[in-house]
């Protein structure tokens, strides 16, 4: 019974990662040219609504040669972040992949590993990413509902960020994002004037508090 | 043998949403008279219809023939039912269904009824509960409405489920309208 039980795990297993394999994402059986066109139309608002955290940011699309579509993220006028999707031919469409900086901790700038004092974007960035250009390439909205949990298991959206499970386990850069995020929906976006991880100071308040 | 239990309750589950729904009928051994003047001392269920004593108005149309009217505000009628009783040997059959009310809610509860059957039935299935019990001199069993429940909640599932849908949309827009709004007011 228990070999039995071990044999159909392998099996599962085997057939799981054989499945994953063979959907690997970034191939799409588009012309390169129609392919950059739509990624150059992709829903950058709809991925800023959904992913930015409390500050003010702006998006400036950016190529910088014919295989790359990205975008540089600004914050009165200062750049804070930047990506590129990258647009490879291929005999069937294009193969996409991304250029995303390094980060300061190793890895890439917002992969879920790096702490801001003044986040600008959900993390990890990834993922959110490939929605981006699924969205781009099906010519449709960017929808944040289509990221799976388990690729983004801490942002995967500020609405459906169950509280009682992330209490206690977010990062202070995690947690500013979100105060961040809750400061913008009610229409109080945060400044990188004020302290890190603080709200906008009212200026009602006694100078001596907002020191 | 406890290998089994999975595969019965999912029979029984199968079972109870995959049955075949007919009105509710019983055949009872009395005279269908004696039958039709047991049913107009018979009210509608009150756990099912809300009410301590549910509005209602009963009346006979002819002499094989029972009917309710559960009334609303105004004594508005909210939906109708029909009992009807065929001779069958010695005793009745009783067949109970659930009708579109007359009055200005017809055509939104037929059209209703038609979407959504699923209430209807389980309305209907509560009255043949309590005329069964009735009829036979028992105390109405709320735990044999547990199929007719079952299907009314999973039936109610894909609706449930488009409300929540169509929530989020609207929290959603209203969200991003808030962003434009503190772009568009950008210092």
């Amino acid at each position: 019974m228990r070999f039995r039980s071990i044999c159909a795990s392998v099996l599962i297993t085997a057939t799981a990662a054989g499945c994953s394999s063979s959907a690997r994402w970034g191939h799409y059986e588009i012309p390169f040219d129609e392919a950059r066109a739509r990624l150059m139309k992709a829903d950058i608002v709809g991925f800023r609504n959904a992913r930015q955290c409390g500050y003010l940011i702006h998006f400036a699309l950016n190529t910088p040669d014919p295989q790359s579509v990205g975008w540089v993220v600004t914050y009165k006028e200062r750049i804070v972040a930047k990506f590129f999707v990258r647009l490879t031919p291929t005999e069937s469409g294009v193969d996409f992949d991304f250029n995303i900086p390094p980060g300061q901790n190793g890895g890439e700038i917002y992969d879920g590993k790096q702490t801001y004092d003044y986040p600008v974007l959900l993390q990890p960035l990834r993922p959110a990413l490939q929605e981006l250009v699924d969205s781009a390439m099906t010519r449709r909205p960017f929808e944040w509902q289509r990221l799976q949990e388990e690729q983004a298991p801490v942002y995967f959206s500020f609405n459906a960020i169950d509280s009682s499970k992330t209490t206690g386990t977010l990062s202070k850069t995690q947690n500013s994002c979100l105060e961040g995020r809750q400061g913008l929906e009610r229409g109080k976006p945060w400044s990188m004037d004020d302290p890190p991880g603080f709200p906008p100071m009212d200026p009602a308040w006694p100078k001596q508090a907002r020191q | 043998m406890l290998r089994l239990i999975p595969l019965f309750v999912a029979a029984v589950v199968a079972a109870l949403l995959f049955m075949p729904q007919g009105a509710p009928t019983g055949v009872y051994a009395m005279p269908p008279a004696q039958a039709l003047a047991i049913l107009d001392r018979t009210e509608l269920p009150p756990s099912i219809f809300g009410d301590f004593k549910p509005a209602m108005r009963h009346w006979r149309p002819d002499d094989a023939t029972s009917m309710w009217a559960q009334l609303g505000d105004g004594d508005i009628e909210l939906q109708r039912f029909r009992a009807s009783l065929t001779p069958e040997g010695e005793g009745v059959r009783v067949r109970v269904e659930a009708l579109p009310p007359k009055g200005k809610l017809h055509d939104e509860a037929a059209a209703s009824q038609n979407a959504d059957p699923e209430y209807a039935e389980y309305l209907t299935a509560a009255l043949a509960e309590q005329i069964d019990a009735k009829l036979t001199g028992r105390a109405f069993d709320p735990k044999r409405l547990a199929p007719a429940f079952a299907r009314l909640q999973i039936a109610s599932i894909p609706r449930i489920r488009r409300n929540l849908d169509a929530g989020a949309k609207v929290e959603e827009k209203h969200t991003d309208d808030v962003i434009e709004d503190a772009y568009a007011h950008e210092k």
